[in-house]
């Protein structure tokens, strides 16, 4: 299942922004949002999902980009932990 | 060679005041701004009064995306700063970016933040710091969104010596256009350090005034 409803209501809850603005194709930057205010919400996303991420540096642009990432650290770590 | 220095702007939020017109005729009212606090934690507190910055909504000034990156100090210090723009309405254009500069003063910064984090480290198995810790509550994260805000490029420096911090600043600021190091300085100082730890620390130093009634 993909992490994308989980990201735009977060995202919602976090930073006000409107549902109808946070299609996969929207970049952060295009929705207000700096690389420190990608950390906070990343981070916040670990404790939601329980997931890890890894410390190399992941270029994200778009929410569609945020949620391959999230999927694919989803699917690999609930995989690890079975 | 010297220079006549003047000051053109004021602004402030504070526990008598949130502009410098309020601030001052509460004074003259004589209101302290000194009541007894009501934070969750004041059972804790042997001394419980003090005086908080109360009315001051955050979301009426930032964006929720801007508040993640901003602590209660800085934000203060950010809409005191917008106030003493507008009223020395200073109006710079790019080439003067370079030869103005902010000097302010600060003691304990983001006390909320760090005592967030030590909390987090000290009483919980598996800490989770915010990524955001350090620039929330360093002491110098007030002039420096200050400076980005304004495209201030001149010296940005944060004192912090104890209760003189801010007339430090204001004075190390006359200083700098004085002597002609900058045309124009935003200076002053802020602190938000009502919470349990900072209370503690000043209550066993027994500096607090205790309250009578």
């Amino acid at each position: 299942m993909s992490s994308l409803p989980t990201i735009q209501r977060m995202m919602v809850e976090q930073f006000d922004l409107k549902i109808e603005d946070l299609t996969p194709a929207a970049t952060l930057k295009s929705l207000g949002l700096d690389s420190l205010s990608v950390i906070e919400f990343m981070f916040n996303l670990e404790d939601e999902l329980n997931i890890k991420m890894s410390d190399e540096r992941v270029e994200l642009k778009t929410l569609q980009d945020v949620t391959d990432l999230v999927d694919k650290l989803v699917a690999e770590q609930t995989g690890a932990a079975k | 060679m010297t220079r006549r220095v003047v000051i053109t702007g004021l602004g402030i939020v504070s526990p008598v005041g949130h502009s410098p017109e309020q601030f001052f005729s509460n004074l003259m009212a004589w209101h302290s701004g000194i009541k007894h606090l009501q934070h969750d934690f004041i059972d804790q507190l042997a001394v419980r009064i003090g005086a908080p910055v109360e009315d001051f909504k955050p979301t009426d000034h930032f964006s929720k995306i801007q508040l993640t990156g901003i602590e209660r100090f800085s934000q203060m210090a950010l809409v005191a700063a917008e106030q003493a723009v507008q009223d020395a309405q200073l109006h710079l254009d790019e080439s003067e970016y370079p030869r103005v500069g902010v000097h302010m003063g600060c003691c304990l910064g983001g006390a909320a933040t760090l005592e967030e984090g030590y909390i987090e480290v000290f009483k919980r198995d598996n800490p989770r710091i915010k990524p955001l810790s350090v620039l929330l509550s360093m002491n110098n994260a007030a002039a420096s969104h200050i400076s980005i805000k304004y495209h201030l490029q001149g010296a940005n420096i944060t004192y912090s010596t104890a209760c003189a911090s801010s007339a430090i600043a204001i004075g190390e600021a006359y200083r700098q256009i004085k002597h002609g190091y900058a045309e124009v300085m935003l200076a002053g100082g802020f602190e938000a350090m009502l919470t349990l730890g900072a209370m503690k620390a000043w209550e066993a130093l027994r500096t607090l005034a205790a309250c009578r009634t």
